[in-house]
């Protein structure tokens, strides 16, 4: 008898990176990367158990700058140029390491990979893959939530409260065009929750959210089943929060599964291993090393001395540690249900690319997991928070207490030296954005100005580019610095243009065709009216 | 492979036909990626100024709070010109931070301020802060020796996480469908100890405005706000300020009052303890 409940929740979100502008662009690897290692298997997975009739439920968000990239036509192109060259690199190393049979068997394995991949991404689902993950939501065992347009963290942008309603509705809009019925659930980037942030979800016609542990545990009233149970926000919103056990055990770099010595080792990549002239054709054009994604070493240990990968072993380890995990899950339910009036829910939430991409074995665990807990045993079964709403409709009223799942549980990681200055230009783009919608509302009912609506419509699209979490929080880890600083001047710099050329009244059509092609996420929608105060 | 790179290019044709505007290629190219020009409002550098005299208060975690603002020449002039020049010599730029919880701020009436002196050349300042879960507004502007404060711009409202634990613990039940709400209702506590006849739980059914009422007062019981509901008579409280030599003087005049009676000690600051009565309450006691 199934005495509670496992929601697992897998975040997926890229910035949106599209430069039609150059031939390569180093950035966009992310997107390919992802594809590759991460939404690809995912799908594999997902196709796998339903093949074989596994009763599972996964909870998803997939964010709409994530969505922008995979239905782009340009970056489809290019992201089979890629795969076909690392199709290519991958047949050369089959060659290569035809001697040396602690490499070949796992040459083969991504060689075999790889083709899948491509057969998967261009012949079966015709270069869009979100129509997969679209398919399996139509068949009930994936929930897809919705989230902020381009990633913006709702708490900072709140200064501005047009700025926080137009990410959340644009987001929403661009959720129901491409599924085709509007969204039950949202993330909220980052966790990033603030007072009356519901009000807005509630607006939007969410039924519930996701928050880090804390904003529950500091709720008021202070809640009764802890994280364990939704809470209602005085709006009537639902709040989920993350259980901290299972959290810990994925996402730990000390006790984590992905940190075990048989998976494979992230940080040896033959881009930046093997001679130079053989890999040239395969990194960068400007010979630039960077990864490939073929990795032939498991971590071994804590040292850096590295073990060739052995495949088995690694699979053998994820299907232990996916049954470690669901007798975690079990033992924690078994304890709650003896004090709690009602089946707990065990919230766990995880960025997608920690499976497959950082976690080279998680979807594996993923698939070993879902098998487990619908063959072996019947105390967890797996839910979406749909479901468990409809099950328990009378839940505890309280407020959320504001928070984040960022670095200490608040704002830190978006507000400090390395990002703080960047606050200035966006909020002050905000309240220009306001200014202009309000100014310029008539336009975007008449038709003779057309004109008008397009500048207004892409001066929206360049706030909320300028306003992705992701540019603080690259700015914050000092990864790409560079390039996250430059996209912030880019954004706000065209913006800006439109902004003078709209008081003025004379408008570069040529120049706004061309910012309108490069910067084109949500091109056929009308984001300006969302900034407009009048609008509902 | 070939017959890939084939149907790649004339892909690309395809593409570049719709979308390419002739000023901005160079040269004439199969793949609409080459020979597009920078754009010439990408290169402006970002000047942080922007002519409008504003502040803005971000809050960063329960006891940081990060403030940016710009003052224009104008607004600094104007109200420099209201001053004499030993005032003008000696007046420091200052942030005014008001704890404005829980209240609608008119500039007069916060719970209280304090003042950090941030220097003239300065855009942005972190605040650190003594208390969490406080709403705060701040004022930028100049203070003269004599202690006046002449006011340059308001911030926005903002308001700091809370650290801990809240303090109320009672529950309070809602039920959603279709995204309505349905009915919100108080469930008096469990009582303690082995259910008892006649000691239920007893349902009460709270309103919109009763609840904003609950979330506009700190610290203050749901059962304070439907007290004229609880039945019996109306609840009654008592404060008194509790004085003896000692801690053992003090629990001697506690224990001193009936036991129908509900005690609480309410602590105020390290110096003042304050007892608090409450007769009438039905459900006994806390």
């Amino acid at each position: 008898m199934t005495r509670g409940y496992l929601c697992l929740v897998l975040h997926a979100h890229l910035p949106f990176v599209r430069h039609p502008e150059e031939e390569f662009f180093l950035e966009e690897n992310w997107l390919y990367e992802a594809v590759t290692e991460t939404y690809i298997p995912l799908i594999e997975m997902f196709e796998r158990l339903i093949n074989d009739g596994v009763d599972f439920r996964f909870t998803m968000s997939l964010t709409p700058t994530l969505v922008s990239m995979l239905q782009d036509e340009l970056l489809q192109e290019r992201y089979l140029r890629h795969l076909d060259k690392l199709i290519e690199l991958a047949e050369k190393e089959v060659e290569r390491t035809g001697y040396q049979p602690d490499f070949h068997g796992v040459a083969l394995m991504y060689q075999r990979r790889l083709r899948e991949a491509r057969e998967l991404f261009a012949d079966k689902y015709n270069r869009d893959i979100v129509s997969a993950f679209r398919n399996f939501q139509n068949k009930g065992c994936l929930e897809i939530i919705a989230s902020c347009a381009t990633h913006g963290f709702l708490p900072i942008l709140s200064v501005n409260p047009s700025d926080a309603r137009a990410q959340i509705r644009v987001g929403v809009e661009h959720y129901t065009k491409t599924f085709g019925r509007p969204p039950k659930g949202f993330w909220l980037p980052e966790c990033g929750y603030y007072s009356g942030v519901d009000n807005l979800l509630k607006e939007a016609g969410i039924r519930y959210f996701f928050v880090d542990s804390h904003g529950i545990l500091n709720a008021d009233p202070m809640p009764r089943h802890g994280v364990y149970a939704p809470i209602y926000c005085p709006s009537g919103v639902a709040a989920f929060g993350r259980d901290y056990e299972s959290s810990k055990q994925v996402w730990s770099s000390k006790e984590g599964y992905p940190g075990d010595v048989d998976y494979r080792e992230y940080y040896k990549d033959i881009g930046h291993e093997l001679d130079f002239d053989y890999i040239k054709p395969y990194i960068h054009p400007m010979g630039i090393r960077i990864n490939t994604g073929l990795k032939y070493w498991r971590i071994t240990g804590n040292t850096g001395h590295k073990e060739p990968y052995v495949p088995e072993w690694a699979r053998e380890k994820a299907a232990r540690h996916a049954g470690n995990f669901m007798f975690n899950r079990q033992k924690q339910i078994e304890h709650l249900s003896s004090f709690m009036d009602r089946r707990p829910i065990i919230v766990a939430p995880y960025d997608a690319e920690l499976f497959g991409h950082w976690w080279f074995e998680g979807p594996m665990w993923l698939e070993f997991l879902a098998r487990k807990i619908f063959y072996d045993q019947d105390v967890v079964r797996m839910v979406t928070p749909s479901e468990y709403l409809r099950e328990y409709s009378t839940n505890q009223m309280s407020l959320p207490s504001a928070s984040s799942w960022g670095y200490k549980g608040y704002n830190e990681v978006w507000v400090g030296g390395s990002n703080d200055w960047l606050y200035r230009h966006t909020h002050h783009l905000g309240e220009r954005m306001s200014y202009l919608a309000g100014t310029f509302s008539k336009c975007l009912t008449k038709k003779n100005t057309k004109i008008y609506t397009r500048a207004l419509n892409q001066a929206a699209r360049e706030l909320l580019l300028a306003q992705s979490s992701d540019w603080a929080f690259i700015m914050k880890t000092g990864t790409m610095v560079p390039y996250a600083r430059k996209r912030i001047k880019l954004h706000v710099g065209r913006f800006m243009k439109i902004y003078e050329d709209l008081l003025n009244q004379d408008i570069d059509d040529e120049w706004l065709s061309e910012v309108e092609f490069r910067d084109n996420t949500f091109h056929d929608m009308d984001c300006a009216k969302y900034y407009n105060a009048g609008t509902k | 492979m070939k017959r890939t790179n084939e149907k790649v290019k004339k892909r690309t044709v395809h593409v570049k036909t719709r979308r390419v505007k002739p000023s901005f290629v160079i040269s004439e190219t199969k793949n609409p990626g080459l020979g597009r020009k920078p754009l010439q409002s990408d290169n402006n550098e970002l000047s942080g100024r922007y002519d409008t005299t504003r502040l803005v208060l971000i809050a960063k975690d329960p006891f940081w709070m990060y403030a940016y603002w710009e003052v224009t020449p104008n607004s600094l002039e104007s109200l420099k010109s209201v001053l004499t020049e030993e005032q003008k010599q000696r007046a420091k730029t200052i942030l005014r931070v008001y704890d404005v919880t829980l209240i609608d701020f008119n500039g007069m009436n916060a719970n209280s301020y304090f003042d950090v002196e941030v220097g003239n050349n300065s855009d942005n300042w972190y605040i650190n802060l003594w208390h969490n879960d406080v709403s705060y507004m701040a004022e930028i502007g100049l203070k003269i020796d004599d202690g006046r404060f002449y006011s340059l711009t308001r911030s926005n409202c903002v308001h700091v996480p809370r650290s801990t634990h809240s303090k109320r613990v009672e529950e309070i039940w809602m039920r959603v469908e279709d995204n309505e709400v349905v009915s919100p209702v108080y469930v008096t506590a469990r009582p303690n100890g082995p259910a008892r006849a006649g000691r239920k739980r007893k349902v009460f059914y709270v309103t919109e405005e009763e609840i904003r009422r609950y979330y506009a007062n700190l610290g203050i019981s749901i059962k304070d706000i439907i007290s004229t509901r609880l039945g019996g008579s109306k609840a009654v409280r008592y404060r008194f300020l509790l004085e003896g030599e000692n801690e053992e003087a003090k629990r001697r005049i506690l224990s001193r009052f009936p036991k129908e009676y509900f005690l609480k000690k309410l602590q105020s600051g390290a110096s003042f303890e304050f007892v608090e009565l409450g007769l009438n309450y039905s459900g006994g006691q806390e």
